[in-house]
């Protein structure tokens, strides 16, 4: 039985807004639950009021802007895996849709809950975070938009204030030649929270030399992490053996590595090494059909 | 003939279970119903002082608060009742008061809904005295260890029991002279083994409902194994007599032998008894794996000596298994682990030793195997291990040192019913690809493998193999019994066959095959059986426990003598004819306390298995690719349902060695959640999975029918990690495989085991 | 601005299961499980571990499968719910029902019912699924039996049995 709440059912996103702003700090919006129901169980959160805003219109769009790709912060994983654009603009965030949980889970979770969530190994962050991705922060009267980097503060903790509720997610249309992909190890071949995740995104320019680079982690750290001086380390450079594993040794050191049920720190540190050295060694390959096809 | 036997009837319950109308203990509900939620104990080793329930009382629609006082025998236990009904003081038991592991049931709050009876358990104040915490069962038997069960008096039924410390039982077998073992042999192996403990995870966690019936009893709806006695334990806690309770087993969700200790049934029937109203109860999955027993965690030291020709000369074997808190049926497992843990093998001089110790672990009990996954998962470890110190094929060594008819196992006799140890093992091996050539046995080449993402040079691919052997029901010198009652009407023909028994059906499919025999051995057809199962108010005899890969050999011999019988009736026209019948099964005896000598089971089955892996050595990450488990069965009644046990079984066994880790620190239970304890889903199981059913009857067995349920079971651990050692050169002596655990143990060389075996 | 505002205390709510429009009053905090089994009577759909991790409550809302211990009850108010009580059609069972006891794919049962809600909706998306499909499209539905084998037969017979209606094997 879950503890006892009062639940608001606003119908358009500015009363949704008003009303977490009406009862800050006790309300929390309620999006797909799949995190939130459980933790209401177990009594991780305590909220006296939910604002339910599962399925507000508002928050069900996936679509180009400009230059950007900008959904919905209520659109599903099943959403994500489904959709055309980010198959075609996003593709390193499909990826990791494509193995989030199951499809009984990625039918009701959304975007925005995995994010707001703030869990260490949320699945959708390594993604949005080599994308560059902005948050649409809204408030009753007012919105910003933030970089994804900057949303994290420690383990289900962001910057995200009571009032505020994440609405969507944007990031920059990838340049053409932009190798994107995402993988994880887990303990079970499917429906397993993630040891560690890795995301790898590499724009290569006319000489075939990475002209730039991302890469994030998962699970290794209080939050997920971007790895800039990996990233450094390729920016400028063609993907050799010696260029990979330079960036390889920077995100194994990043890698502030928590250990847990699922697996000790020092094991997170090798699978990081592994991870991410496999997915750069396959942007290699890549850039090289690349090369070859031009 | 109406040849009902051997041939793949649907189940009987099939179309009630794909339509959502089967009813199981949780699905149950009646007018005025209350309901009931235990507080456990969350701790592992305290004394209650005290128990304050004015405030839980509050609570608005609260009916009744139960604890310890309200115990008229507060204690329980298959074995030996050792376990407190409630924990806490009052109930003039002594040693009532003492929780001893974090699933001890404190109180029961019985409300008009759910939620009041929630929140007023959260309102219960107990004063606890903590006491030192003993996890490790190492640990448990060093001189100032703490004391779980002080003070135990001897037993005359279960003299293998202990009195000493924490000893929960002791066995040994002493056989040939060791000495003389060991000066033939060419080639010693030594290992050290650690099985893991691991959680039943039946989908439908404990749940019942308890109410007065139409006679005055009190009926108690709830999923089990054995009605029976359940109803024994229930009336002897209760102190009234046993006819005064009922139970009933509606559909089972799963049990796998997690079902067989109690774990609602005696505080629901107390309230509903005390209250006489119905009251319901539904364990969330947190309670049911914090608040039942585990298959028992073992540790295994093994010295193995063989001939330069591979002839097995002497085994020496010690084993001690973490029994947890309370005895449950710790001391009939590890009978199981002391005959199986020198393998399916003729060995002229052995000596094991065997302890269950008690710690304030959740109880280890009865879980699929039954104390034999673990013997064998040592005993074809160190066989495997032994083929490669000889530079043999595994499958040549096995054929050379198989039990076969006649031949005596370590407690000096032979296997009863046939033994076809080397018709598995052949037929197995055959099936994966061994080649029979004039010089031998060859094992086939491991062929490479390429997936997606990963580089080819880290995938290593492997095939191992293991056979195993169990007994089937309870022996050891009890007197294995099943009784039943059939009945028969009509006129002229016999129009309808009622086959009343307690047996349960747990999802093994039980009773259809009953109701098959039954066809079979009436000469009649299936329309015209129907069966009257698992309900105490029907079936007043112990039909027995449905564990222990029992329930088709002696309910099937149940109904062989009966339906004879009552045929011999219906001939001499009694109309209706009926018959009621306890079938016995062949005697046995317990195993010698000093020699280990005896003839401890009347039936077995045997299972060879073959298992291809492939090993990611950069991360340590494995993938089961294809399973081969011949299992002789001595006749499937229903090939359709044997089958959708040995796949069963393989699974479940893929996941206690792969991703399933039971997790306890200090007593806790880490891992109470199924997002933390991880059992296999569809995409786990083996991308091939080849059964083959091997018929070569048993004798006694109905229609030559062996047990089958828990012998896929039992070699798969040593198979994989075989496999495993195939493909990347390490032997790993523990498991689950986690791949951290096996990108350390690559990198180490082998498994790093300690133990503190003085 | 309408503040609807529910609870905690119980409310009325309609809700449209297996095609019929039912009113139930209940908490907001209730979740849709439980008003299946506890209001409805519907113990079709089962309680395994109230937590999202084994699927035995699986039901489709709106064609989409869920856990329905996950979703509050209130939150389907207007939305169209679906369990294995709604499966059948007329008097015979669904081809995936039929498909499960041909290839007996279940032994205990108490996973079938999410297990065949799963396959259902997994059909509906895909009617010809590989058998990656189904392990896919399945991995959220346990089966401590160890059924799987036989329930990637069954949504294969299903996926023919559509197709083809008489053409059983």
């Amino acid at each position: 039985m879950l503890p006892s709440f009062e639940l608001l059912m606003p119908e358009t996103l500015p009363e949704a807004l008003e009303m977490l702003a009406g009862y800050a700090p006790d309300a929390m919006p309620l999006a797909g639950g799949t995190n939130l129901v459980p933790d209401l169980r177990g009594g991780k959160r305590r909220p006296g009021v939910l604002v339910n805003v599962h399925g507000l219109d508002a928050l069900q769009y996936i679509g180009r802007q400009d230059r950007y790709v900008v959904m919905g912060a209520g659109v599903s994983l099943a959403d994500v895996l489904e959709s055309e654009l980010i198959g075609a603009h996003g593709r390193v965030l499909q990826e990791a849709a494509r193995v989030f949980a199951n499809p009984l889970i990625r039918n009701r979770a959304t975007v925005g809950g995995n994010l707001g969530n703030a869990s260490p190994a949320a699945d959708t962050v390594p993604p949005l975070l080599v994308l560059d991705a902005e948050l649409k922060l809204a408030s009753a009267g007012e919105s910003r938009w933030v970089g994804l980097e900057d949303f994290f503060v420690d383990v289900c903790d962001t910057i995200c204030r009571h009032v505020e509720l994440i609405t969507a997610v944007r990031w920059l249309v990838p340049p053409p030649r932009t190798f994107s992909r995402f993988r994880k190890l887990t303990l079970r071949k499917s429906t397993a929270i993630s040891v560690v995740s890795v995301a790898v995104r590499v724009t290569l320019g006319e000489s075939g030399r990475c002209v730039d680079a991302a890469v994030a982690l998962g699970a290794v750290a209080p939050t997920p992490i971007r790895v800039h001086e990996a990233e450094e380390v390729l920016r400028g450079e063609a993907l050799t053996p010696e260029v990979i594993d330079r960036a390889t040794r920077f995100a194994c050191t990043a890698a502030s590595c928590i250990g847990d049920v699922r697996s000790s720190a020092a094991y997170r540190e090798r699978v990081t090494d592994v991870l991410t050295r496999r997915l750069l060694a396959e942007a290699q390959e890549w850039s090289e059909e690349q090369w070859e096809r031009s | 003939m109406t040849e009902t036997v051997g041939r793949p009837w649907v189940r009987a319950d099939a179309r009630a279970k794909v339509t959502g109308q089967a009813k199981f203990p949780g699905d149950f509900g009646m007018a005025d119903m209350v309901h009931a939620k235990i507080l456990f104990a969350d701790r592992p080793h305290a004394r209650v002082v005290s128990i304050d329930t004015s405030e839980a009382a509050q609570v608005e629609g609260v009916v009744a608060i139960f604890t310890a006082q309200d115990v008229p025998v507060n204690e329980y236990g298959l074995q030996t009742a050792d376990q407190p009904v409630l924990c806490g003081p009052g109930s003039g038991k002594p040693g009532a008061d003492v929780v001893r592991f974090v699933g001890d049931q404190v109180a029961l709050v019985v409300a008009d809904t759910r939620a009041a009876a929630e929140q007023a358990r959260g309102l219960m104040e107990i004063t606890y005295e903590d006491l030192p915490v003993v996890s490790d069962p190492f640990e448990a038997l060093k001189p100032g260890a703490p004391q779980i069960h002080p003070g135990r008096e001897a037993s005359e039924l279960h003299p293998e029991l202990s009195t000493e410390g924490n000893f929960i039982c002791h066995h040994q077998i002493r056989k040939g002279d060791m000495e003389a073992g060991w000066a033939q042999a060419d080639v010693v192996v030594e290992g050290q083994y650690h099985t893991p403990g691991q959680e039943h995870a039946y989908l439908q966690p404990e749940a019942g409902l308890a109410y007065i019936d139409d006679e005055g009893r009190v009926a108690v709806v709830v999923a089990g194994q054995w009605a029976w006695e359940d109803q024994r334990q229930i009336a002897h806690a209760l102190d009234i007599p046993v006819e005064e309770i009922r139970v009933i087993y509606p559909a089972i969700g799963g049990a796998f032998g997690g079902r067989e200790d109690m774990s609602v049934q005696i505080v629901l029937a107390l309230a509903a008894y005390r209250l006489q109203r119905p009251v319901k109860i539904t364990w969330t999955r947190e309670e049911s794996i914090r608040g039942h027993c585990k298959r028992h965690p073992m540790w295994f030291r093994c010295k193995w000596g063989a001939t330069r020709e591979g002839e097995l000369v002497a085994a020496e074997v010690q084993v001690v298994a973490d029994g947890g808190a309370y005895c449950y049926t710790t001391n009939k497992v590890l009978g199981n682990t002391t005959i199986t843990c020198t393998g399916p093998y003729a060995f002229p001089n052995a000596k094991v030793d065997v302890d269950g110790v008690y710690t304030n672990n959740p109880p280890s009990g009865a879980m699929r195997g039954f104390g034999a996954p673990q013997g064998i998962f040592a005993a074809e470890m160190q066989m495997n291990k032994l083929a490669e110190a000889l530079g043999m094929d595994p499958v040549a060594l096995r054929m050379r040192n198989l039990l076969q008819d006649e031949m005596p196992t370590t407690t000096g006799t032979p296997l009863a019913g046939g033994v076809h140890l080397q018709e598995v093992t052949e037929r197995c091996a055959l099936a994966a690809g061994w080649e029979r050539a004039e010089e031998g046995w060859r094992k086939p080449a491991a062929k490479g493998v390429a997936l997606a993402g990963r580089p080819k040079e880290a995938m290593r691919t492997g095939m191992g193999m293991a056979v195993g052997f169990k007994n089937v029901g309870f022996s050891f010198g009890y007197q294995e019994n099943c009784w039943l009652r059939i009945e028969l009407r009509g006129e002229d023909d016999i129009e309808r066959a009622i086959v009343t028994i307690g047996t349960a059906d747990v999802g093994q499919g039980a009773h259809t095959v009953l109701q098959q025999m039954a066809a079979e051995a009436l000469q009649v057809s299936m329309e015209r059986v129907s069966l009257e199962a698992s309900d105490t108010g029907t079936s007043p005899g112990s039909s027995g426990s449905a564990s222990a890969s029992r329930t088709t050999f002696m309910a099937g011999n149940a109904i062989r003598e009966a339906a004879a019988l009552a045929l011999d009736g219906w001939r001499e026209g009694e109309r209706p004819a009926v018959v009621e019948h306890t079938y016995l099964a062949p005697e046995t005896t317990p195993l010698d306390p000093d020699t280990g000598e005896g003839f401890p089971n009347f039936a077995y089955g045997y299972v060879a298995q073959v298992v291809e892996v492939v090993v990611d050595v950069e991360t340590g990450e494995l993938r089961v690719r294809r399973v081969v488990c011949a299992d002789d069965v001595g006749k499937a009644i229903n090939p359709e349902q044997v089958e959708g046990q040995i796949e069963g079984g393989v699974v479940q066994a893929m996941g206690w060695v792969t991703c399933e880790n039971f997790i306890a620190q200090a007593g806790r239970v880490l891992t109470p959640h199924l997002s933390t304890y991880l059992i296999p889903t569809i995409a786990d199981v083996p991308e091939r999975m080849e059964t083959i059913i091997v018929e070569k009857p048993d004798p006694r067995g109905p229609w030559g029918a062996r047990g089958m349920g828990e012998m896929p079971f039992l070699p798969l651990a040593p198979a994989l990690l075989a496999a495993v050692h195939d493909a990347t050169g390490v032997w790993i002596d523990e498991f689950p495989l986690t791949p951290e655990r096996v990108l350390r143990s690559l990198r180490d060389g082998g498994s790093l085991l300690e133990c503190d075996w003085e | 601005m309408s503040l609807d505002w529910l609870g905690p205390g119980r409310v009325p709510v309609t809700l449209n299961v297996n095609g019929r429009e039912v009113e139930v009053t209940i908490e907001p905090r209730r979740t849709l499980l439980s008003v299946l089994r506890e209001e409805l009577g519907l113990t079709g759909t089962k309680e395994g571990c109230d937590e999202g991790n084994c699927g035995a409550c699986t039901v489709l809302v709106d064609g989409r499968t869920v856990y329905a211990c996950l979703v509050l009850a209130v939150d389907c108010s207007g939305r169209c719910v679906r369990t294995v009580e709604g499966l059948r059609r007329a008097e015979n069972l669904h081809p995936v029902q039929e498909a499960f006891v041909d290839q007996d794919a279940f032994q205990c049962g108490f996973c079938t019912s999410g297990q065949i809600v799963s396959a259902v909706s997994l059909l509906e998306q895909n009617p010809k699924p590989h058998r990656g499909d189904i392990e896919r499209a399945m991995a959220g539905n346990l089966c401590r039996c160890g059924a799987y084998p036989n329930i990637v037969a069954a949504v294969l017979e299903a996926a023919r049995l559509e197709e083809a209606p008489d053409a059983k094997d």
